[in-house]
């Protein structure tokens, strides 16, 4: 009887270990965003249609870390419907590949106060149909039972296979800055 | 011994459990945007079933050379004279256009309404219908016996419009188009039944030809049926020249449903162009 109640001590310990799981919370005001600048014209880019999930163990962000990201890209909206067309159709392709993805784990965790933390993710980054291996660094903070993430990072858009328009009306860097900000919640 | 087998399940069902992600993609993260088969809202005379996005207004800008492509003196057709057509088209929903046009021949003014009734989601063939209905109105009628809105000087129209794309390269469409009062010259009322059809190759992002054909099928038809083939420039900005050879020289709908005036293979085609323009 003793060895029983030990077991079911242990099981319940183990069982709460594992419920991290958080996914994207879709109530909050979730940003993706991309700046192309030109010295002839520039445009940003915006949607809240992230979704996916962040897994962790322990409240240690980095331990047996696994997250994945994705971005509606056919919910992209530049302001102007022409341009919005334009891009999904010709550029990214949405009718093929429509959304832009990231899979890949938070490889270290740096305090910078009791809530934040700057945290360093490898990963692969799929636009386009085609895959990147790539490293970010973002910030997390901690508010439980929310998590604000966000990060800033440079992609080329050659390394996607995203061919630049060169033609008349539209003006797009081949540097394409992405600005995240999005919200977390524990999985229910 | 005991407690190593307890630690040991306990570590199984840790490893199997974490990690175990649930996490699944829900419809809230996809759009549904609106079917885009054909880049322009007409292929040549006839119209593709596109609309444009709400509050899209397009322009539009073009002429049929009236002499053919071979007449000497003529310099390929483009020394003139030739029909014109001025149009303004505007989308207050992404599902409808409201077109205003006036051409030069009679003063003719049209002004027709767009829906797109129906998208089919289909991997293999996505297909659209919409249907398309105006008026026309002849305001230049060269007779002092007929006043401006007499009743003899207005057409109708109504097309029905099926468009499907193939491996998103061949684009196929289907027009019947109905027309009251074609020949406003007889004071009898004809009416014409055509049933047009057109293919559109996609050769790039930016390059695609343009073949169409419309037979009347039962009603008036003034000599033949006009058979048109082009090419389009789509430069990526909503702005779309092409650049045609046809039996007709007739731009507004009332006019080029009620036939050619020539045939396409016993004579030389005339050289026409559409330029249009989507304005923000």
């Amino acid at each position: 009887m003793k060895n029983f109640i030990l077991i079911l001590i242990f099981l319940f310990a183990s069982l709460n270990l594992q419920a991290q799981e958080h996914f994207v919370d879709k109530q909050k005001n979730n940003l993706v965003k991309f700046i192309s600048k030109t010295p002839i014209e520039s445009f940003e880019g915006v949607t809240n249609q992230i979704d996916g999930y962040m897994y962790w163990e322990n409240d240690d962000l980095s331990n047996r870390s696994l997250l994945y990201f994705e971005a509606n890209l056919d919910a992209l909206d530049t302001g102007i419907g022409l341009r919005n067309r334009h891009m999904k159709e010709n550029y990214l392709e949405t009718f093929r590949y429509p959304y832009a993805q990231f899979n890949g784990k938070v490889v270290n965790e740096e305090k910078l106060s009791d809530i934040k933390s700057k945290v360093t993710v490898e990963g692969e980054m799929f636009i386009h149909g085609v895959a990147k291996k790539i490293n970010l660094q973002g910030t997390v903070e901690k508010n439980k039972p929310s998590y604000r993430i966000q990060t800033e990072f440079t992609i080329k858009l050659s390394d996607f296979k995203i061919e630049v328009p060169s033609l008349m009306f539209m003006r797009i860097s081949e540097e394409i800055r992405l600005v995240l900000d999005f919200f977390i919640k524990e999985k229910k | 011994m005991k407690f190593f087998l307890m630690f040991f399940i306990c570590f199984l069902i840790i490893e199997i459990s974490a990690q175990d992600i649930t996490w699944k993609r829900t419809s809230e993260n996809t759009t549904l945007t609106e079917l885009r088969l054909f880049r322009s809202t007409q292929v040549i005379n006839l119209p593709s079933a596109e609309t444009y996005e709400k509050g899209d207004f397009e322009y539009e800008i073009s002429h049929r050379f009236i002499p053919a492509i071979d007449e000497k003196g003529k310099f390929f057709g483009l020394d003139g004279p030739a029909n014109i057509r001025f149009s303004l088209s505007y989308a207050p929903t992404d599902r409808m256009t409201l077109t205003l046009g006036r051409g030069n021949i009679d003063g003719n003014v049209d002004l027709a309404i767009k829906y797109k009734l129906l998208q089919i989601r289909n991997d293999v063939l996505p297909s659209q219908f919409s249907v398309r209905v105006g008026t026309a109105l002849s305001t230049n009628f060269p007779s002092q016996e007929r006043k401006i809105f007499d009743s003899d000087n207005f057409q109708f129209f109504a097309q029905g419009i099926f468009n499907t794309l193939y491996e998103r390269t061949l684009g196929l469409g289907v027009v019947p188009t109905y027309l009251y009062n074609s020949n406003i010259y007889s004071a009898e009322r004809f009416y014409s039944f055509t049933f047009g059809s057109y293919a559109q190759i996609f050769l790039s992002d930016k390059w695609s030809v343009m073949l169409e054909w419309n037979p009347t099928v039962t009603g008036y038809r003034s000599k033949f049926n006009p058979l048109s083939l082009g090419f389009e420039l789509d430069t990526g900005g909503g702005h779309f020249f092409k650049f045609i050879f046809s039996n007709s020289v007739d731009l507004n709908t009332s006019h080029f449903i009620n036939g050619a005036s020539k045939q396409f293979f016993k004579t030389s085609p005339s050289f026409g162009f559409n330029l249009t323009r989507i304005l923000k």
